[in-house]
């Protein structure tokens, strides 16, 4: 819009006119922005109506107070808020550390610590829930056993026990840890250094400077990186699942169970998207401080990297606990796992083999879920970045009226716990009038849900790679005779062409792994890999099964992103 | 562009029309089973192999998952399984809640054993399943496992024991009938009755989802104990790993596992034949020797581990009127009362 002038405006709109191809694109707008409202606003406002109707249909608040006094939900809404608010806590008390020593120490092992922040945020958590049941179960956990023999306890249990409330909170944090790393190591990279000259040269200590200069400039990324793991641990599913954890995202999926209970779903829901809202609000405003704090006092050149002699290794040794903890054990863990015989003999030579790798891509139910998933998360992140193309032209580079809501709407599904959005889809499509599309029980309901939860992606990115592209291109192409298809098709489409690219990649990375939405959703031949891992922690193949395709699933999501950054020559770890 | 479009169009109408006509030739079937996959998807899969001509569908759940599935789709009036394979108790309810069982004689019927036959037609059974005790040889010798349920409660168990939790699992309301109720009735309370489930909490008992967790947790030690059901109990032994079982002399609670007919089922016939194909010599066989259960059908052999028999151990048929729908709701309300 900047810079653009009455007369060339009118003469683009002309120009459109005359193409005959201003209705035709007007359709397709408002289609996309259909189907983004009726995808995201459609289950949640069942939902509201189910929570805030009786039996009968008439207006009532009384299923909050009923279903609250349930001592299991009264119990996983206390769960849900106070781990988060540890899983938050501590992961900023790890990760400023950590992003304050990569970006302006001269530590060692920064290479472990961003790669283990990238292993965290391109994972599911579930699969490091798996490794330390294996590594920190109280009986006969490897850490554990070691843990007795170093302390010389006599204990037959402990003193680890991962089937705990702490147990969510420790395997939550690596992932905590990443979004605040991702959000303050930028800040501090991005900062002006001259206020911290200036302290210095006033005779402040390094430490004082970083105590009264540095990180009270980076607050807001600090604020906005706690309030990202906040709200990511309040949509938790797989940890607390496979830990046995009563949190609401458990309770949700356990009120769909016997009794069957669409209020107390609906209720429950409705209370953690509230939460989730308010947190992702909150988060906006701190980003848009944070942006702000930059913008005044960025100069455009990198502070310097401090040298804090043998001090520097307090920051080396947090990093690799960082890296041992949340990368290498777990992951190596699932590894050694995936090649044993069975779990009940443990390191014995003789019970080592390669032949559950061979199981995962002969049985019927791995086979189909690895199917299935590269079906989903291809197809989902195919619709996405389409959906995202017209949604963040609409909002980046035209003025039509509600854009400002289709912005807001499309990163609403960020802060939605997947079994809430799929517990509104269930009742959603199995209803009338919905029930007629016959998706239920479908992969297209999963479609459904996948698009609905990672569109926010695909209109993030895709708005941005609009924003860089400056608008004189388009005019001149339109004004050199080129109708709006074909500005778009030869000028916008392959400018935008790499941001959209890394959409489709983080959707796929998103949609392959996908948890919390599809144990909800699968029915017959619709698992996909998370459900089937979980189907083999349950009994079937097995834990090393369950361990091998686990690790398969990391294989593949690590190569996308390896792929990613060759072909768009963007680190996955810039902030987004 | 528009040409382009209408090829498309074409495209998909055909491929609808050619999938269309391919599904009208063949029959299908849909199964829903509640135990774990590797112990009833091979018998699913050797129906399928003989008739080549049926397209056979199964899902597997957790049983009270899958229970919540099927009456998610009842009230929807879309049931889409032919053929529900799960606890009589269980069937039990859908039936006494929905009316939803089509009632059904199979083939074979007069090979099963008399005392298992439902005279409504409404359930045929396919298998008994017994609760028991697991335990890790590893790490308790076979002459230190508890022979009877009492024995759980010594204190040298405490943080060792597993058990699985009624919201999920079927069976779990199998083994709460038993030590809350029948045992109750038969010995008193205490020591059995909820009290049983108290102490147990005193010594740290750990529930999970399934018995096929259980399964996962004895074998690696880390719950060397647990109270378990034959079939997932019967796979340790036959994949090697290092876990036993022992059947408590309080009694075996048998639970029939039995396979029912949906009313308004798309594929009455498909759903016919496999019920009749589980209760042949060679369904029965499979139900032994993959299912793990303990044979319906009298001519089909079956031994323990140890070269028992069935008639060499006490059984207790579980009480199916016992364990309706609202029984279960109880089931559940106290067990987490008393584990929180």
């Amino acid at each position: 819009m900047i810079g653009q002038t009455a007369s060339n405006k009118g003469d683009s709109v002309r120009l459109q006119k005359e193409s005959g191809c201003l209705d035709l694109a007007k359709l397709v707008w408002v289609l996309s922005a259909a189907l983004l409202v009726y995808m995201i606003a459609v289950p949640f406002g069942y939902m509201a109506y189910e929570s805030l109707t009786d039996a009968q249909g008439g207006a009532t608040l009384a299923n909050i107070p009923k279903y609250f006094g349930m001592a299991f939900v009264l119990e996983a809404t206390a769960n849900t808020f106070l781990l988060s608010g540890a899983v938050t806590l501590l992961s900023a008390l790890v990760g400023v550390p950590l992003a304050f020593g990569v970006s302006r120490t001269d530590m060692w092992g920064k290479g472990l610590v961003r790669g283990t922040v990238l292993v965290s945020i391109i994972t599911p958590p579930f699969l490091r829930a798996i490794a330390y049941v294996i590594l920190a179960g109280p009986n006969v956990g490897y850490l554990n056993q070691l843990l007795r023999f170093l302390l010389g306890l006599s204990v037959e249990s402990g003193p680890l026990d991962i089937f705990s409330a702490w147990g969510f909170v420790v395997l939550s944090i690596p992932g905590g840890v990443a979004f605040v790393f991702l959000q303050t190591a930028s800040a501090f990279e991005n900062m002006d250094p001259s206020l911290e000259e200036g302290a210095r040269l006033a005779g402040a200590t390094p430490r004082q400077t970083a105590l009264r200069i540095t990180l009270p400039m980076a607050k807001h990324a600090m604020l906005s990186g706690a309030l990202l793991a906040f709200s990511v641990s309040l949509a938790m599913y797989g940890i607390p699942h496979i830990l046995n954890v009563n949190v609401l995202t458990i309770a949700i999926r356990k009120s769909l169970l016997m009794p069957l209970d669409f209020k107390a779903a609906s209720t429950l829901s409705m209370v953690v998207l509230v939460a989730s809202l308010l947190t992702l609000w909150l988060y906006r405003l701190s980003v848009r401080s944070a942006k702000k704090f930059q913008t005044i006092t960025g100069r455009g050149f990198r502070p310097g990297v401090m040298r804090l002699g043998r001090w520097r290794h307090c920051f080396t040794a947090l990093g690799l606990l960082y890296g041992v903890f949340a990368f290498l054990l777990p992951y190596g863990m699932l590894v050694l796992v995936s090649c044993m015989r069975r779990i009940g003999y443990g390191l014995e030579l003789d019970n080592f083999t390669l032949r559950n790798y061979l199981y995962i891509w002969t049985e019927p139910l791995p086979r189909t879920a690895i199917i299935n998933s590269f079906i989903l998360a291809t197809a989902s992140s195919t619709v996405v970045v389409l959906l995202g193309i017209v949604i963040g032209y609409l909002i980046a580079r035209t003025r039509v009226r509600g854009r400002a809501v289709l912005d807001y709407l499309a990163v609403l599904p960020l802060g939605i716990a997947g079994t809430a959005l799929a517990a509104g889809l269930i009742i959603v499509y199995l209803n009338r009038p919905l029930s007629a599309l016959g998706v239920y029980a479908t992969l297209w309901i999963l479609l459904i849900a996948y698009v609905t939860r990672f569109i926010p992606f695909g209109v993030r990115y895709c708005q941005t790679a609009f924003m860089q592209v400056s608008q004189e291109l388009e005019e001149a192409a339109r004004l050199g005779g080129a109708n709006w298809f074909q500005t778009v098709r030869h000028i916008l489409l392959p400018l935008i062409k790499r941001g959209a690219l890394y959409a489709w990649i983080v959707a796929f990375l998103s949609a392959f792994p996908e948890i919390s939405a599809s144990i909800l959703l699968r029915n017959i031949g619709t698992d996909v890999v998370a459900t089937a891992i979980l189907d083999m922690w349950d009994g079937t193949g097995g834990l090393p099964a369950a361990s091998a395709l686990s690790v398969m699933v990391f294989l593949v999501l690590t190569l996308l992103v390896l792929l990613a950054q060759r072909v768009t020559g963007r680190s996955m770890l810039e902030r987004s | 562009m528009t040409q382009h479009l209408r090829i498309a169009f074409l495209g998909l109408c055909l491929s609808l029309g050619l999938g269309l006509a391919a599904s009208a030739v063949a029959g299908e079937l849909y199964v829903y089973y509640g135990t774990s996959r590797d112990l009833f998807e091979p018998v699913v899969q050797a129906f399928a192999a003989s008739r080549p001509d049926i397209k056979v569908s199964s899902y597997r759940a957790p049983t009270e998952e899958l229970m919540a599935t099927i009456e998610l789709e009842i009230r929807a009036g879309k049931p889409r399984a032919d053929v529900i394979v799960i606890t009589a108790s269980q069937l039990f309810g859908l039936q006494q809640q929905h009316k939803a069982l089509e009632s059904y004689s199979p083939k074979d019927l007069e090979a099963v054993k008399k005392e298992l036959r439902d005279p409504a037609g409404l359930l045929t059974p396919v298998g008994i399943n017994l609760s028991l005790i697991q335990y890790n040889t590893k790490r308790i010798p076979p002459q230190e496992a508890p022979k009877k349920y009492l024995d759980l409660l010594n204190p040298k168990w405490n943080n060792q024991i597993v058990v699985t939790d009624p919201r999920s699992s079927s069976s779990a309301h199998t083994h709460i009938w038993f030590l809350t109720k029948y045992m109750a009735d038969a010995q008193g309370e205490p020591p059995y009755g909820w009290k049983f489930y108290q102490e147990l909490r005193k010594l740290n008992v750990k529930y999970v989802a399934s018995h096929g967790t259980i399964r996962a947790m004895v074998q690696t030690g880390e719950r060397p104990l647990g109270i378990q059901m034959l079939n997932d109990a019967m796979k340790s032994i036959t994949a090697g790993e290092p876990a036993s079982f022992v059947l408590a002399q309080e009694g075996s609670p048998a639970e029939i596992t039995a396979a029912s007919l949906l009313k308004g089922s798309r594929n009455p016939n498909e759903a016919k034949a496999f019920v009749d194909f589980l209760l042949t010599e060679k369904g029965q066989d499979l139900m032994v020797k993959v299912g793990g259960y303990v044979p319906v059908r009298t001519s089909t052999a079956f031994k323990f581990p140890d070269g028992r028999g069935l008639a060499d151990i006490k059984t207790v048929p579980v009480d199916l009127a016992y364990i309706t729908p609202e029984k279960r709701e109880e089931h559940m309300r106290k067990f987490h009362e008393i584990m929180r």
